[in-house]
């Protein structure tokens, strides 16, 4: 009996100690934004006296946060949109039909996974240059697109896959053409699978970081992550109000992390587990 | 399987993907080896010099460049030592009977969420040296402990190691979870019958437990083998490569630098070449090692 409390207890007490782990650096960095500049300086690790909105204040008020969140809101919506559109075709495609190179071109889609994105940088910049769209939004959506579809053509190929052929047969019968069994038949059905590429990639690019810092060089045109880190290289020195900026600029996606939180741990890992 | 596709139908469904795909994945691929052949001046005015493989030459004479693969590997090497074990075991602590198992399990998985600048910066915070009141220091001076003067990136020996495992401490938790839907499709009668035969817990998770996540293991270990070929984001944040002298520099650092930051776009293509040449060798030489004992593997339906 003793043993059996002692190690329920033991096994909490470690449980707890990685809670701590994971979550004290989010809290400290939340205290710290409440903090003001010479109480952080005296004492880094206590709460604060007295919660100081200022910072916060200051970064929703004085700084260009408001362009980030608009930035990120047109860049990871156009790209999520254009992916699941351009992926579902090609899942569909790659799972449906016979055509000659079918495995092959399969394949070329699939390696896209593996490809480090340092390869494509340089001459980004040189073909967004030349299609006079350097350092703009579109260009980062484009790119974007280009590295999400792989993923999420192989989770959308692997749904469609699974789909019994009845129902298409049933729809041929009634004379639906390819696209209309698409249209009609399998899209419906592929809601889940469209759900878990919509959480993946969004979650993913609300938080991608090289491309923005290379592609795009107004700060007016940054994202929130490209926003935070030459937020932090201007105003790094004011560490409660560097915390303050970080705080806010997770406070969506962490939002949407507590009430959805089944679906992106879901969404998140599942195109790994489909390898 | 379908009679009736047209190939012409068949090719507008892939024109979107392909058209996404070709322009901005392989186009820019080719011309990354193409751009490597040439000595590129920095004023776009004067015109590029072929030189071959001259950029290659220099490469294999760049100390930093081998210095960089050498943290990539060591990179390699230490994420999986340090984040499969880990996740493994809070995996297994999560799959018994737990109370509040979904609660631990959310909050484990947080920054997994999290931008990696964000994560690169608080991190960046808490390793400072006690000069700039580091919280870490504080806290091992607090319980009577030494830590390095320079702070823990400020110090080469301890830069590489608190890079690593604070991308460890974000990377952990996504192994974590798909340990715990592997071991959820392993079947219970397998526990059952190993419990009447009088295994202990300890058993149960060495002789059953194991072997069954073999094939989730080993997906864990190609992803995060992959990923730390062509890892990125947190090193230049936290460190940059530095502190000076490239002591946590990687590949795409050390090519980012080069090709991006300084413009010498020639030999930076060319460390990006050879950086992804190096990525995808290890891929097909995990995929091969993979297909020779093909597992079944895990399908988790969405």
């Amino acid at each position: 009996m003793t043993g059996r409390v002692l190690r329920q207890s033991v096994l909490y007490l470690v449980l707890a100690a990685f809670v701590v782990v994971a979550l004290y650096p989010v809290f400290w960095m939340f205290t710290c934004g409440l903090k003001t500049r010479t109480e952080v300086s005296r004492d880094k690790w206590g709460l604060p006296d007295a919660w100081h909105w200022e910072n916060f204040h200051e970064v929703l008020y004085k700084h260009r946060f408001w362009r980030y969140v608009v930035n990120s809101v047109i860049v990871t919506v156009s790209a999520v949109l254009l992916t699941v559109v351009a992926a579902s075709l090609a899942g569909f495609a790659f799972a449906r039909t016979r055509f000659r190179g079918r495995s092959l071109l399969f394949y070329v889609f699939l390696a896209g996974m593996m490809i480090p994105v340092h390869i494509v940088l340089i001459p980004l910049l040189k073909i967004f240059g030349s299609l006079h769209l350097a350092d703009t939004r579109s260009a980062l959506v484009m790119s974007y697109v280009a590295f999400s579809l792989p993923v999420s053509i192989f989770i959308l190929r692997g749904f469609f896959e699974g789909v019994p052929t009845e129902l298409e047969e049933a729809a041929r019968i009634d004379g639906c053409s390819a696209a209309g069994v698409f249209w009609h038949v399998m899209l419906p059905l592929a809601r889940p699978a469209v759900a878990v590429v919509v959480i993946f990639n969004f979650v993913t690019l609300w938080n991608e970081f090289i491309f923005a810092l290379t592609l795009i060089n107004t700060k007016a045109l940054a994202t929130i992550p490209l926003g935070m880190w030459e937020f932090s290289t201007e105003y790094g020195r004011d560490v409660p109000l560097t915390c303050a900026a970080l705080s806010i600029s997770i406070l969506p996606m962490l939002l949407v992390y507590v009430f959805a939180q089944k679906h992106i741990i879901r969404g998140l890992t599942s195109g790994a587990l489909r390898g | 399987m379908n009679r009736y596709a047209r190939p012409r139908t068949v090719w507008l469904f892939l024109v979107p993907a392909l058209a996404f795909y070709l322009s901005f994945v392989a186009l820019p691929i080719a011309q990354s080896f193409y751009v490597s052949l040439f000595d590129w001046p920095t004023h776009a005015a004067a015109p590029a010099r072929f030189v071959g493989l001259e950029n290659y030459a220099r490469l294999v004479n760049d100390g930093v460049f081998w210095k960089a693969l050498s943290h990539n590997v060591a990179l390699v090497v230490l994420s999986l030592v340090i984040q499969l074990p880990v996740a493994l075991f809070l995996a297994a602590l999560l799959s018994g009977r737990v109370f509040a198992r979904g609660f631990f399990r959310t909050v484990y998985f947080t920054p997994m969420v999290l931008p990696t600048v964000v994560i690169a910066l608080v991190w960046r915070q808490i390793l400072l040296p006690a000069t700039s009141a580091g919280l870490l220091t504080q806290l091992l001076a607090w319980l009577g402990l030494p830590s390095p003067a320079d702070g823990f990136l400020g110090d080469p020996r301890f830069a590489l190691l608190s890079v690593i495992l604070t991308i460890s401490w974000r990377y952990v938790p996504f192994h974590m979870v798909l340990f715990i839907a592997g071991i959820e499709t392993i079947p219970e009668e397998l526990y059952e019958a190993a419990r009447i035969d009088g295994a202990n817990a300890r058993q149960l998770f060495r002789h059953i437990t194991l072997p069954s996540l073999a094939p989730v293991v080993r997906i864990s270990a190609v992803l995060s083998i992959v990923g730390s070929l062509k890892y990125f984001d947190l090193v230049y944040v936290m460190t940059g490569g530095g502190p000076p002298e490239h002591v946590t520099e990687l590949m795409t650092t050390y090519m980012f630098k080069i090709g991006i930051d300084q413009q010498t776009i020639g030999y930076g293509s060319a460390v990006a070449v050879a950086g992804f040449l190096i990525s995808m060798l290890v891929v097909v030489a995990v995929m091969c090692f993979r297909w020779h004992r093909r597992p079944a593997v895990t399908e988790v339906h969405p």
